[in-house]
């Protein structure tokens, strides 16, 4: 993680298990068991992903990278916007009429 | 794209991946992600659940769930997407409290284009329903048309019910599953959730 608290995507890739860790785990990085046990169960751990990638994604490294993923992540990030408000009071008034 | 490009990009995206997908499967899903937000169609259902009837996924659609919208105290019933873990719905799983499936509700886009157009105007209204087509409304969940959603639908994951695991017994499961995800759609409704409630750029020190 650099100073401006920027991740290198190139980082993540060399050491993806680290900085899960670091991103979603209560225990910090200085509990080795805790990354001794991630690092052995490494193939379950991809259910980690989804909830650090989101964040990964709109890092700077990514978000100019021409990589699918980060293709991917700039148009998942960079072209979503909050629901308007106008037409989220639209469908909260109508919604029993909506579902389905 | 060539095939040597495709591995190329494979290596890079790879951590990205589920890693339990066989390579013709992670290959699938990397050329639907390079189409994304196009193409995002039916395919999506392709996976069957059949062989574990019992079982729900993360993304199934679910007929007959119930709804109540607060402040409104009134029961509805209604076709709902799972946003529970897989793994937190297998029965076989034990847990020491009592498990409960948590969904949103999907509403039909074409009733909703038409209160857009009633509100606003033909041309807002399809402006509209594109941006959520191309799933870029972070907290609405665009689903195609499909073989047991015979039209386009959305989920809002913001208007989350509840209930508990055992009311969805098994043959609820076998009647009133209507699809479930593949990797695709299952993907991409992950990224949305975590887009929607997982982002770390609230800009607060909670210190």
């Amino acid at each position: 993680m650099t100073a401006t608290g920027v991740i290198d995507y190139k980082t993540w890739a060399a050491a993806p298990t680290a900085l899960v860790l670091l991103l979603t785990s209560p225990f910090g990085a200085a509990d080795t068991n805790a990354i001794k046990q991630i690092e052995q169960s490494r193939a379950e751990l991809e259910y980690f992903h989804p909830s650090t990638y989101a964040y990964l994604a709109s890092t700077e490294a990514v978000l100019t990278s021409d990589e699918i993923f980060c293709q991917f992540a700039q148009k998942m990030i960079q072209n979503t916007e909050d629901i308007n408000p106008d037409v989220y009071r639209i469908l909260l008034d109508n919604r029993e009429n909506l579902l389905l | 794209m060539a095939m040597s490009n495709v591995l190329q990009q494979m290596e890079k995206f790879g951590v990205f991946l589920p890693r339990y997908l066989s390579e013709a499967s992670a290959n699938a899903l990397l050329q639907d992600l390079l189409k994304f937000p196009e193409e995002f169609d039916s395919r999506v259902f392709s996976f069957t659940a059949a062989a574990e009837p019992g079982l729900l996924y993360q993304g199934d659609g679910f007929a007959n769930l119930d709804f109540v919208f607060l402040p409104k105290l009134a029961k509805l019933p209604g076709k709902g997407l799972i946003l529970s873990n897989t793994c937190d719905m297998d029965p076989t799983n034990e847990k020491a409290v009592p498990r409960l499936v948590v969904y949103s509700p999907i509403f039909s886009l074409s009733r909703f284009q038409a209160q857009l157009v009633s509100a606003k105007s033909n041309a807002f209204a399809e402006d509209y329903i594109g941006k959520i087509r191309r799933q870029e409304i972070s907290q609405l969940f665009y689903l195609p048309a499909g073989p047991q959603t015979s039209e386009e639908s959305f989920v809002d994951l913001a208007q989350i019910n509840h209930c508990t695991r055992e009311m969805l017994t098994k043959e609820q499961v076998k009647t009133n599953r209507l699809f479930s995800l593949n990797n695709t759609g299952f993907y991409v409704l992950l990224f949305k959730l975590s887009v929607f409630f997982c982002r770390l750029q609230e800009g607060i020190d909670r210190k």
